[in-house]
């Protein structure tokens, strides 16, 4: 087993900084920092515990679900407003080629993001091997065979499988990390292409390659210049304990990192600064938090010398297993000002088109309420995409019927009879972005990045989804 | 030839020269050696505060001041221990000198020669006692087992170990007096219960209780971040406090009915399904969390904690109709006590009390042994949960879950298969006794190997947590924190560990965390502190040692404030000859086997730091960072 390998981490120099992005004075209108044309970006936002898709995207009046019809009636009949469920009049309406879904209220940006046709919602992702039927599932889901995923409804389980796109809990690197890889075959970049703003999560790492961290990361502070020499020394002290080993590599990235990042981003400037403090400005939550990080690090691009880049980040608390309604509202009306702020910074500077965003969530949650005015762990959840290149105004996948016990139920069983199975997979929705970020979808790659595709016949990688 | 005849003048004149007084003038050059007559530590010099004190003509492993008194030191007077330099901070008079030195660990229990020299002319050598002599364990293996056992090893604790041995200092440490870490009338906002974590781990005497109810909490998990305050979560942290040394049993028990458990986790108002599919279900929070981390894992295990596969694949231990069953006994439970302190109590009405339509079957395993209540045969809800708690604990699954969770966060990240199985069996035997897990986990050849075959597991060990590192620097460098600190508790959280604010009830990291291929390490490297230390953390653990040795913080060379105290004069007198000083540092930080190459390396790094402050506390912080102590192995 070779040793990790230092030339992903040898010291990260700044390109040529150009005159245009450092001119400090004089940019009167539009904001000096260049960004290359080339440059595209995906971030992934995880929605930490389950997010409760069920309350998010609401049939009004559609040709969903098994009959061909399914109203508003259907939803309210299992989730009556006198629990968790919504009021038709609190929706957002939006139109799915002609069918009419409401929105939770929350997501007022987003509704209007996806009515000027940058946003899409994708019906019923999740963790699968194969196509599954209530059927396979009755007849495997005790058996351990691979033929489900396993460990379905457990977060940590399902968050690495989501993350990984493997569903067998073995893979050691993420899917977005091997994109990574996949570029770095024709070359290392200047700085880690994947930034992860998420402690621990694998989404980000490679097989090869390793993400920035932004997790902890400050711009203001900086280590005096003798307190790091003496520590470069020490961090190739090498007597054998592998613990060792990975602690001199994550401190010496941290070094690395830290350096480079801090200078490009005290480097941006002051119109590109000034508009990205505006826009997240009154936000003080941990996801915009790190969005605007995100934002910093996207704008810094060309001074780090990357053209593309790929975002973790993450926001918790979608675990509403009791008291959910108040809770949920204030979840999405985060989500939603985040999720705008940095839309809207995208097309300040220039680049709307190039930066696509995406939700995660390990889990949709259980159709029918419990007795706490909440819902508990279930299987396939609703998405939203957002962003220049989207072919949003429109949902991509197909809706589920909304029946307990129904025909997309995992069983009739009451312990199940609200777990909907999904009917996309996370290959086929992480294979669409990853194509149009630019893996080849003819040449392996693709499956090397989504190991379940050729299970999914129906899906074609060249084509994509289409909803980017 | 010329021989001397006794009448030869000259051999006359020598035999009178010998025969005068010393006082005479001729023979005051040959008569000034200078003496020892005893060695004192812990002497009242200004200099000399924090050496621990000794018996006469005793110096301890560490830094030390001492006082030698004897006779004719001139002011040029040097000094020499086990041969190597001593630095003299004071000719104090013909008679006495103060020095500045460093017991260093291979002379532990051994007699050591102390020599002065004056005006070219050396004394006798002096032999004095250093450490601890009949010691049952070295010192080295008593500082590996305090950073397993407690929050940081300290001087005085590694020196009552050597003198108890391991067995006899667990049984003082279980039955040392308890008390309430948080008690019921203190006030404040946070961060004053992170405060009084940190003030408790890193001065109070019942250490080793501590570091396991530390450990507890991670593993039955509550939050402040949902139970809204650190008041809320207290109660919860004391009940666990009290019960580190029972059984496991009880503590599954105890958490169960605990109120801040049952608003945690939802069981608190759970009730029995409405009826039909458009009424409401009982909610599975609680029933999915107590077996997935308080129990038994997602799937089957073999005795050594590994998973049971078919094909490659992993057994599930549970379905989800097996969750739904646990979900329908834990309704029926409501809080009584808006403090969180009185148990939840049962209330049948709303408890799901069928027992014949539709049996709740519970933990069954298939091929393995029949398990007590594998269906449950009272509709009460007191007696229903009494029966699932015994039906849970009868899982073989119970005994390496838990015992690897406990080795893990005592001992080292990847036990092995049969240090698992050695520690489950006697779990198992015991039905969980904690102290004999926790002695069987500490007493194990696995965890004491380090203490002589230093490092020759390569892979052995873990990364101290936020909190350890930053107990462990306090404890090992004499450093107090008070308990109205915001220090430890806001660093602690910048790296990712907000204490009594874990994210999830997956802790703050998980167990089954492993590192990513791109370390290009072991395959499958359980790293579970690791989940937190991503590069922007440990960049600011390099920070945090940074500013807190460089501008006067709690490792610096003074400091006094709100925040608490430190005192680093024994180490600062030391820099004039820094091999001592790094020796020094590593018996307190590094167990006294820090290898000569890293040595070699961290004087490199120092030597061209001039000022005594700045090249300590330049040592202190490289040494601080450094992975070799960041990982205890």
């Amino acid at each position: 087993m070779s040793g990790f390998p230092r030339r992903t981490f040898l010291r990260y120099t700044l390109r040529t900084i150009t005159a245009g992005a450092l001119s400090r004075f004089g940019a009167v209108n539009a904001l000096a920092t260049s960004i290359s044309g080339d440059y595209k970006a995906l971030v992934c936002v995880f929605l930490l515990g389950g997010n409760d898709s069920h309350n998010m995207v609401i049939p009004i009046q559609t040709t969903g679900g098994a009959s061909g019809k399914q109203s508003f009636a259907d939803y309210a009949a299992v989730r009556p407003a006198s629990g968790i469920g919504l009021l038709q009049s609190q929706l957002l309406p939006i139109t799915v080629n002609g069918d009419i879904y409401g929105l939770h209220p929350s997501l007022q940006n987003v509704s209007t993001i996806y009515a000027s046709g940058k946003a899409a919602i994708l019906a019923n992702v999740g963790n699968l091997v194969q196509p599954t039927t209530p059927a396979l599932y009755q007849a495997h889901a005790l058996s351990s065979d691979g033929t489900l995923p396993v460990n379905l409804m457990s977060h940590s389980d399902q968050q690495t499988q989501w993350e990984t796109a493997t569903p067998n809990l073995l893979a050691a690197s993420g899917w977005g990390g091997r994109v990574a890889d996949v570029f770095a075959k024709s070359g290392l970049p200047s700085f880690p292409m994947n930034v992860s703003a998420s402690d621990g999560s694998i989404f980000a790492f490679g097989t090869t390659t390793f993400p920035a961290s932004i997790v902890a990361f400050d711009p203001s502070i900086a280590l005096p210049g003798n307190y790091t020499s003496g520590l470069a020394q020490l961090l190739a002290f090498n007597n054998g304990l592998q613990m060792v080993q990975a602690a001199n590599q994550v401190t010496q990235a941290g070094l690395n990192q830290h350096a480079v990042l801090a200078q490009a981003i005290n480097a941006l400037d002051i119109p590109t600064s000034q508009s990205i403090q505006t826009r997240f400005g009154n936000l003080s939550d941990p996801l915009s938090a790190q969005l605007e990080t995100v934002a910093q690090v996207i704008a810094a691009s060309q001074m780090l010398g990357v053209n593309r880049q790929i975002f973790f980040v993450a926001q918790g608390g979608y675990d509403t297993h009791g008291g959910e309604s108040a809770t949920y509202a204030g979840l999405l009306s985060t989500l939603d000002n985040a999720l705008n702020a940095f839309f809207l910074v995208t097309q300040d500077l220039g680049i709307a088109g190039q930066v696509t965003t995406f939700t995660n969530s390990e889990f949709g949650r259980n159709l029918q309420p419990n007795g706490n005015a909440g819902t508990d762990h279930a299987w396939g959840g609703h998405h939203l995409v957002l962003g220049g290149a989207v072919n949003g105004g429109t949902m991509y996948g197909t809706f589920p019927t909304l029946q307990v016990g129904g025909p997309d139920a995992i069983s009739a069983d009451p312990s199940g009879a609200g777990i909907l199975i999904p009917s996309t997979p996370i290959a086929a929705y992480g294979a669409t972005l990853a194509r149009w970020f630019g893996v080849s979808p003819t040449n392996g790659d693709m499956v090397t990045l989504f190991p379940t595709l050729p299970n999914f016949p129906s899906f074609n990688a060249a084509a994509g989804m289409g909803f980017v | 030839m010329y021989t001397k005849s006794l009448f030869d003048p000259t051999s006359i004149i020598a035999l009178v020269l010998v025969l005068l007084p010393t006082t005479s003038p001729l023979s005051a050059k040959q008569t000034n050696t200078p003496s020892i007559s005893g060695v004192s530590t812990g002497s009242n010099n200004a200099t000399c505060i924090n050496t621990p004190v000794n018996a006469a003509n005793t110096i301890p492993i560490g830094p030390y001041c001492a006082t030698i008194t004897g006779a004719n030191f001139g002011t040029d007077t040097a000094v020499a221990v086990g041969g190597r330099t001593a630095i003299v901070l004071s000719v104090d008079s013909l008679t006495q000198i103060t020095i500045a030195g460093a017991g260093v660990v291979p002379w532990d229990g051994t007699a050591q020669p102390v020599v002065v020299t004056s005006g070219g002319v050396s004394s006798l050598p002096f032999f004095i006692t250093v450490g601890t002599p009949n010691a049952r364990v070295s010192w080295s293996a008593a500082s590996r087992f305090l950073d397993q056992t407690t929050f940081g090893p300290t001087h005085d604790d590694i020196v009552r170990l050597q003198t108890l041995g391991f067995t006899t200092w667990l049984i003082g440490q279980f039955r040392t007096p308890q008390n309430s870490p948080y008690g019921t009338t203190d006030l404040g906002e946070y961060p004053y219960y992170p405060s009084r974590f940190f003030f408790n781990a890193a001065s109070a005497p019942d250490q080793l209780r501590q570091r396991v109810a530390f450990a507890l909490s991670q593993l039955f998990v509550v939050s402040a971040d949902t139970l809204g305050t650190p008041e809320n979560v207290a109660p919860y942290y004391n009940m666990l406090y009290s019960l580190s040394f029972s059984n496991y049993p009880t503590i599954l028990s105890a958490v169960t009915i605990s109120p801040a458990m049952g608003a945690y986790l939802n069981m608190a108002g759970n009730v029995k399904a409405s009826g039909g599919p458009n009424g409401t279900i009982p909610s599975q929070n609680f029933a999915r969390e107590v077996l997935q981390l308080f129990s038994i894992g997602p799937v089957l295990l073999d005795e050594t904690g590994t998973p049971v596969t078919n094909n490659g694949v992993p057994v599930a231990a549970y379905s989800q109709t097996t969750i739904g069953n646990f979900a329908r006994v834990f309704t029926g439970w409501n809080i009584v006590d808006s403090a969180l302190i009185s148990p939840m109590v049962p209330n049948n009405e709303t408890h799901d009390t069928d027992i014949t339509v539709n049996p709740k079957v519970l933990l069954s395993v298939p091929g393995g042994p029949v398990l007590p209540y594998q269906t449950t045969t009272s509709g009460d809800a007191a007696t229903e949960l009494g029966q699932a708690l015994v039906n849970i604990e009868a899982h073989p699954n119970v005994a390496p879950f838990i015992s690897k969770f406990l080795i893990q966060h005592l001992v080292t990240s990847n036990p092995s298969p049969a240090y698992v199985r050695r520690v489950a069996t006697r779990f198992a035997q015991t039905n969980g006794d904690m102290k004999t897990v926790l002695m069987t986990i500490l007493l194990d050849s696995e965890a004491r190997a380090g203490d002589s075959n230093v490092d020759g597991n390569p892979s052995f060990g873990h990364l101290r947590e936020p909190a350890l590192w930053l107990t462990g620097l306090c404890r090992s460098l004499n450093s107090t924190v008070t308990d109205l600190s915001n220090a430890l508790p806001n660093y602690s959280a910048t790296l990712g560990e907000p204490m009594f604010y874990s994210p999830s009830v997956f802790n703050f990291y998980a167990p089954t965390y492993a590192l990513p291929a791109s370390f290009g390490l072991q395959p499958g490297l359980l790293a579970p502190e690791f989940q937190i230390q991503s590069p922007s953390e440990a960049y600011q653990r390099v920070w945090i040692a940074a500013t807190s040795t460089l501008t006067g913080g709690l490792w610096s060379s003074t400091f006094s404030s709100p925040d608490g105290y430190v005192d680093l004069s024994p180490y600062v007198n030391l820099s004039s000859e820094p091999d001592l000083l790094v020796d020094a540092l590593d018996a307190m930080l590094t167990h006294g086997q820090m290898p000569t190459s890293l040595k070699t390396l961290l004087l490199g790094a120092i030597q061209t730091t001039p000022p005594p402050i700045q090249q300590t506390t330049l040592a202190i912080y490289l040494l601080a960072t450094s992975s070799y102590y960041q990982v205890i192995h």
